[in-house]
């Protein structure tokens, strides 16, 4: 008789309603709201809000059920509130932009954006290999989908097909990596994979597969030798989508390496930490280099999430407690200045007919200043400038990577910083200086107005008072480091 | 020689021949015919080591669904121009270069490793295990992936179907 | 002589890098997938001949090759989806016929 484990259901609470949300969605589309998108997108965010409060009751709570394929503890909870939250400002900004492009199958739009948020949660929550590669797959399948929604428009068809074809061979070879560290341990879940872990004999097969795991992950997260796929792809894809690829799939991605490499291979973090110097550096400079002679903002920015991603890996390459704080500090803060930032490339393109060249923000301050001053905002705090919360980012990794006698990459670090000022700068320069084509105020929906006041407000107030953003990632990267 | 090498051998060969026929032959559709023969041909490798479930499940789903399916997506799509393999520009003699150099490093890297290894034994009831741990242990996986099979049935539609 | 594990885990190696050469040459995405689906391959037999090689107490590697089997088998389908949306939109399935940006 097979024993049948004792299932905890409070714990699958917030994916299931997600769950449930997105098929109801879908049969709702089909049946009673035929392609109304305000009615899809508005029921969408009601099924994320109530995944949200499905989390309230879990607050604190220490426990795994099924195994170890579902953990709750509150580093899985962090995440999945900042996926949520993700979730909703991009269902918000995608309702004026799947309107006026007037694109096929509304209803399946919102479900996958569901179904991608519920892939990255389950990422986040789980210490087992077979399970983080099945919530990755999700992720990237509902992403790829979403990628080419532009069905007529050739960059999306190539933005697509490029995310598609290098997504599939990246994880082809991280699974190759986790077919050897599955050969060697016999195990799939990450604590079982540390014990089995012994032995000098150990150090070559963990090594080569983390090498080819770590492929996988360098792809999702966009760092340098498996970058290439993402300044086509963040331009090629619909603006909202492009604002949730830089931010959703990417904070799981890390969340997902966190797990893998502090719960399953802390013993070798003397042969990791190398590999992710060389790709913090590589990161950071190539993100950074390339950004300054970009004319469209959306490639301009796909280079600058690159960078980022370099200095979060700076983090890995600390590999302290105080780092994984840092890292997690900064994941949400990047989040929100991020989505602020396309909430008002969208703004900006929906007044100038789809126009996402730099030459369309010239002038910007005399069309629609309230846009000008917050995308100001935004460049200052990308760029780590007080007194926005992109500091405070920067500052707890580089204060970790001195800590641990890193003091020449944190310095590299800020080296990139200041290089990284030369195009956020120029975007000012284009807004204030420069003399616009067209004096016509910019109209734009009130949609867009209002995920940039939220997201402003949050960078400046985390910016002026961290306390309690840096209380939350420390609670939540307790235990890790 | 054992009985069980000699198969071992013959379906290696197999496999190799036909997945170096996959990336070199000219015509479209024997190319896809020669994957297929390579995932039987692996299907055969999973009877002789005892995974007698997932054998049948790589003949039934792509001797019978994937082939058919795309088999139809070739004859659609190729009123195009001839397909061929491009073997004289540079980069792909530094691909060719690299990927030689990449299976070698495999190889020495899978030949350093002291695996751990027990002697195989033959065992009956192999899929009845296997089904115990797919729905015991690995329950939530098989529960996702159903969303996920969900998710690329509903993009499949939406993305080939005219509008 | 019986097979032992080197053999196999040589013989995937082999056909992973062949799967990776063809991926990363060929033009028709029809095929650039194929080869793709030779790398799963690959990994699907490293994981079956480890779960066997160890002496098949724990199944964990074939549960797991349940997993990819499944996995790949629906990014193929997707593939053919986005072969057919791109036949119709661009009258071809060469991916270096649709490359309008550079890498």
């Amino acid at each position: 008789m097979v024993q049948i484990p004792k299932v905890n259901y409070l714990f699958f609470g917030p994916e299931a309603l997600l769950i449930v949300a997105a098929l109801v969605l879908l049969l709702l589309d089909l049946f009673f709201w035929r392609q109304n998108n305000r009615r899809l997108a508005i029921f969408g965010i009601f099924g994320l809000v109530g995944a949200a409060l499905m989390v309230i009751p879990l607050l604190g709570v220490n426990g795994t059920t099924l195994g170890t394929s579902l953990v709750v503890d509150s580093f899985s909870l962090f995440f999945k509130m900042l996926f949520l939250g993700i979730a909703i400002l991009v269902i918000v900004l995608s309702v004026d932009y799947v309107a006026k492009h007037k694109f096929a199958g509304v209803g399946e739009y919102y479900t996958m954006l569901l179904f991608a948020t519920i892939g990255m949660m389950f990422m986040a929550a789980t210490t087992d290999l077979v399970m983080i590669y099945i919530g990755l797959e999700l992720t990237s399948i509902s992403c790829y989908i979403l990628a080419g929604y532009h069905k007529k428009d050739p960059k999306s068809n190539e933005a697509i097909l490029k995310y598609f074809i290098l997504g599939l061979i990246s994880s082809a070879i991280m699974l190759y990596g986790f077919s050897f560290i599955y050969g060697f341990t016999g195990h799939t879940e990450l604590s079982q994979i540390a014990q089995a872990l012994t032995g000098e004999s150990a150090k070559l097969a963990v090594v080569a597969g983390v090498v080819f795991a770590l492929a996988g992950f360098a792809f999702k997260v966009a760092s340098v030798p498996f970058h290439q796929w993402v300044p086509d792809v963040y331009e090629g894809a619909p603006a909202p989508i492009t604002a949730f690829l830089s931010v959703g799939p990417k904070a799981a991605a890390f969340a997902a390496l966190i797990r893998i490499l502090f719960i399953g291979f802390p013993v070798f973090a003397s042969y990791w930490k190398i590999l992710f110097i060389a790709m913090a550096i590589a990161s950071m400079f190539v993100g950074n280099l390339m950004a300054i002679p970009q004319t469209n903002i959306k490639r301009m920015l796909a280079y600058s999430s690159i960078a980022h991603a370099g200095y979060i890996l700076v983090g890995f390459a600390v590999a302290s407690n105080e780092a994984i704080t840092g890292i997690l500090l900064y994941i949400a803060i990047y989040a929100i200045m991020n989505i602020g930032v396309f909430a008002i490339v969208m703004a900006v393109g929906h007044g100038s007919n789809g126009g996402e060249d730099l030459s369309n923000f010239n002038g910007l301050s005399k069309r629609a200043p309230f846009l000008a001053i917050t995308m100001a905002i935004f460049m200052i705090a990308l760029a780590g400038m007080p007194p926005t919360a992109g500091l405070w980012g920067k500052f707890y990794i580089f204060a970790a990577a001195v800590n641990k006698g890193l003091w020449w990459l944190a310095l590299l670090g800020l080296f990139n910083s200041a290089i990284s000022l030369y195009y956020y700068v120029n975007v000012i320069r284009h807004m204030y200086v420069l003399e616009p084509t067209t004096e016509a105020p910019l109209i734009f929906p009130v949609a867009y107005k209002g995920v940039v006041w939220a997201t402003v407000l949050g960078t400046l107030i985390i910016g002026v008072m961290p306390g309690p953003l840096l209380w939350l990632s420390t609670i939540s990267s307790k235990g890790f480091g | 020689m054992t009985v069980a090498s000699a198969i071992f051998y013959f379906f290696a060969a197999i496999l190799i021949f036909f997945s170096i026929k996959v990336v070199t032959t000219k015509n479209l559709f024997h190319s896809v015919m020669s994957a297929f023969a390579v995932l039987l041909g692996t299907a055969g490798l999973f009877f002789l080591f005892n995974a007698e479930f997932l054998g049948i499940v790589q003949i039934l789903i792509y001797a019978g669904a994937v082939t058919i399916l795309v088999l139809f997506v070739v004859m659609l799509t190729t009123a195009g121009p001839k397909y061929r393999i491009v073997w004289e520009t540079p980069l792909n003699i530094w691909i060719f270069v690299f990927v030689i150099l990449f299976g070698g490093m495999l190889g020495m890297i899978v030949l350093s490793i002291q695996w751990p290894v027990a002697k195989p034994v033959a065992l009956h009831g192999v899929t009845e295990a296997l089904a115990t741990r797919l729905f015991v242990e690995y329950l939530l996986p098989f529960e996702v992936a159903s969303i996920l099979l969900l998710a690329a049935l509903i993009g499949s539609i939406v993305l080939a179907r005219r509008d | 002589m019986d097979i032992t594990l080197n053999q196999v885990l040589i013989l995937a190696a082999i056909l992973f890098s062949i799967g990776t050469f063809g991926a990363l040459t060929r033009k028709s995405i029809v095929i650039v997938v194929m080869c793709i689906e030779l790398m799963f391959n690959a990994v699907n037999l490293n994981l079956v001949a480890f779960a066997y090689f160890s002496g098949l107490e724990a199944l964990r590697g074939q549960v797991f090759a349940v997993f990819i089997m499944v996995v790949s088998a629906a990014e193929l389908g997707l593939c053919m989806a986005i072969a057919i949306m791109l036949y119709r939109n661009r009258d071809t399935i060469q991916v270096d016929r649709i490359n309008m940006m550079k890498w």
